[in-house]
């Protein structure tokens, strides 16, 4: 495992902390990145300490760009109260990242190789590379921070930055979330997230309960005092990923001083966040002791990270839930063309699906179309838009509809876990533990599922592993309701299109119309989402006996694709889901 | 004295169970919320806590990397 270890350098009444950090990491040689704000580099103590630290103990220094901008020079040309980078707009950008270049390279007699920012948009990276092109790595974005972390601070958190990665990568130049999909499309930075993230509970619930930091996991009430396992077993869960991405993982922790002394949020006394802070800095040094972890500074991971992982590579995680003890298995797949979540406790549905293929420019700042929502927008999420079914219709999701004897069942309502995931030359093979099915004529069935993802599709094949009745034959209907979306409310769907082919083929114009389209021998079925220029298609492999688009209303208002096949013992069906760049 | 009133802050274990953080206001003989309806001493908001974080049945349990593969 790779670790970068941050501490951002502010001051204020805070400072004795960020001190109180510093000699954890010293006493434990762990390498530091100083992440050092604006305002810092005026207090010539502060400066004098930072230059100590570096000479020192070897301390990167690197340049804080998120807050603290207040200077002279800032209270002059802007001023106001306080307001995130990515959010001002495109000049106000230009004007604060050159301050803080001004800064750095006055106080410290070179440019920066490191920056951190809860976000950084695309139009932030862009002058960052053009101003400081010696810049090589950045803390980019949180790892599904947005509507659930808005709600839970009250409605009062204007950070969205759902829908990318969970690791590095190498941000594009027009979303900044949105992994490259080669040289040309690569914004010239690293991108690294701020802090590591649960990937089981970042997606149910906040990512600020459950990550690297230890105070989060406070935040959270996941410690009993001093007694935390869980920080532990999340840095673990991270280990675990090296055995399906060639050895590779990451894991940082960037920890403002706050958070160890009094913090709103942490009803643990101070002693106790102190403690469990140390804690997991010294389970690092058990670890690299024992080999199994390197600490770099960001510089040196960037340098690690070009040259061993190249644009393009995917990347895959396996999160079992460790906290609840559910013993849930998700899996997440990336690559630049897409970012996918299978819900194995759905019976394997996807639940989360973000097109990346769609390629959908977004800045944030007061003078963006999207304003403060930098969110990549998804054509699945099922915990925004119901997933399975429950007070009425469902939401957006996938499954698998399995008809017997004029009764369906719905895979979504069975438990699986992820059995094997390979890493095969032109793509990643997850084959999930096969689903029961117990029908109420006393029909027992199961039926195995294997996803193959790979640039952009995804090969959904279904086995009938086990019938009680060898000779049946079931309908078996492989069905996506999509929508679109960055936020948990349903967006316009006008000028949306559906098709099917086939023996009847038709199409139609999203109006909310509650419209149905078959045709029997169907081989495609599609959606067109001009809003976010994307396609999504489900395409057979094993021939479909019919294939359906379904035009939702306004009380359920989104799309269904469906094609339907027998499903026998003898007989798999395999069915592509394809996303496209689509105007 | 500063760390004595910070420790005092508490969230409403209401609006937590939720997963939304609202600090609780104090009149000088109780907590309350300006969220919910909720109000209560320390020891109750302590003591709800205490149930919120049964949720977590593995809240003591170590998972080891070699668990973990076998979960």
């Amino acid at each position: 495992m790779y670790l970068n270890l941050l501490h951002r350098i502010y001051p204020g009444s805070g400072y004795p902390f960020i001190l109180l950090q510093q000699s954890y990491a010293h006493e434990l040689g762990l390498k530091v990145t100083l992440m050092v704000q604006i305002d810092a580099m005026q207090d010539p103590s502060i400066v004098a300490d930072v230059k100590r630290f570096h000479e020192q103990y070897g301390d990167e220094i690197g340049l804080s760009l998120s807050l603290g901008y207040d200077s002279p020079e800032f209270r002059e040309r802007i001023g106001g109260p306080a307001e995130f980078l990515w959010l001002y707009n495109t000049s106000e950008k230009r004007f604060i990242i050159q301050l803080g270049v001004d800064y750095f390279r006055k106080t410290f007699g070179h440019d920066p190789r490191s920056v951190a920012s809860y976000h950084l948009d695309s139009v932030s990276v862009q002058i960052l590379h053009e101003i400081c092109p010696s810049v090589e790595i950045a803390v980019a974005g949180c790892f599904e921070e947005g509507v659930k972390v808005f709600h839970g601070c009250n409605n009062s958190w204007y950070l969205f930055t759902e829908g990318m990665p969970w690791g590095p990568w190498y941000p594009s130049k027009t979303h900044t979330l949105r992994p490259a999909e080669n040289e040309n499309d690569w914004s010239g930075i690293i991108g690294v997230p701020h802090l590591s993230r649960d990937l089981s509970l970042s997606y149910e619930g906040r990512n600020d309960f459950f990550a690297s930091h230890p105070a989060n996991a406070q935040r959270g009430l996941a410690n009993v005092g001093y007694e935390h396992p869980y920080d532990y077993n999340l840095c673990d869960l991270y280990r675990y990923q090296e055995d399906f991405n060639k050895g590779f993982s990451y894991y940082n922790v960037f920890v403002s001083a706050g958070w160890l002394a009094g913090h709103p949020t942490i009803q643990d006394p101070s002693e106790v966040s102190q403690k469990l802070y140390r804690d997991l800095l010294e389970y690092f040094v058990e670890l690299r002791n024992q080999g199994k972890l390197t600490d770099l500074y960001m510089h040196e991971f960037a340098s690690w990270y070009r040259q061993n992982l190249p644009i393009g590579t995917p990347e895959v995680y396996l999160a079992k839930e460790v906290l609840y003890g559910s013993k849930k298995h998700y899996f997440w797949y990336i690559d630049p063309s897409m970012r996918v979540l299978v819900d194995a406790n759905q019976g394997g549905s996807i639940g989360d699906l973000r097109p990346y293929v769609g390629r959908v420019p977004v800045a944030t700042g007061s003078d963006q179309k999207e304003l403060m929502i930098g969110s990549y927008p998804y054509v699945i999420q099922s915990i925004y838009r119901t997933g399975t079914q429950h007070h009425f219709l469902d939401g957006s999701r996938t499954t698998l509809l399995v008809t017997h004897a004029d009764e369906t069942l719905d895979l979504c309502a069975c438990q699986t876990r992820v059995d094997q995931i390979a890493r095969e030359e032109f793509g990643t093979r997850l084959t999930l533990t096969p689903a029961q099915l117990v029908f109420s004529d006393g029909l027992e069935i199961s039926i195995a599922t294997e996803y193959f993802f790979t640039n952009g599709a995804i090969q959904m094949t279904r086995r009938l592993q086990q019938s009680s009745d060898p000779t049946v034959s079931l309908n078996a209907r492989e069905y996506l309701k999509g929508c679109y979306g960055v936020t948990e409310y349903p967006e316009d769907m006008r000028g949306i299109t559906l098709s099917v082919d086939g023996d009847h083929p038709q199409a139609l114009e999203y109006i909310y119309g509650r419209r149905v389209l078959c045709s029997p021998n169907a081989r495609l079925v599609t959606a067109v989402i001009p809003q976010i220029t994307t396609s999504v298609r489900l395409e057979s492999v094993t021939p479909a006996q019919s294939g359906c688009a379904v035009e939702g209303m306004l009380f359920s208002p989104y799309y269904t694709l469906a094609l339907d096949y027998i499903l026998s013992l003898d007989r798999e069906i395999s069915t592509w889901l394809k996303l496209g760049y689509a105007k | 004295m500063a760390e004595t009133r910070l420790r005092k802050v508490m969230r409403c274990p209401v609006c937590f169970a939720r997963e939304n953080d609202v600090t609780l206001m104090n009149n000088g003989t109780e907590y309350y919320c300006v969220h919910c309806s909720y109000h209560g001493n320390a020891e109750q908001i302590a003591g709800m806590y205490a149930d919120i974080r049964r949720k977590y049945r593995w809240i003591q349990r170590r998972v080891t990397l070699d668990e973990l593969r076998k979960l």
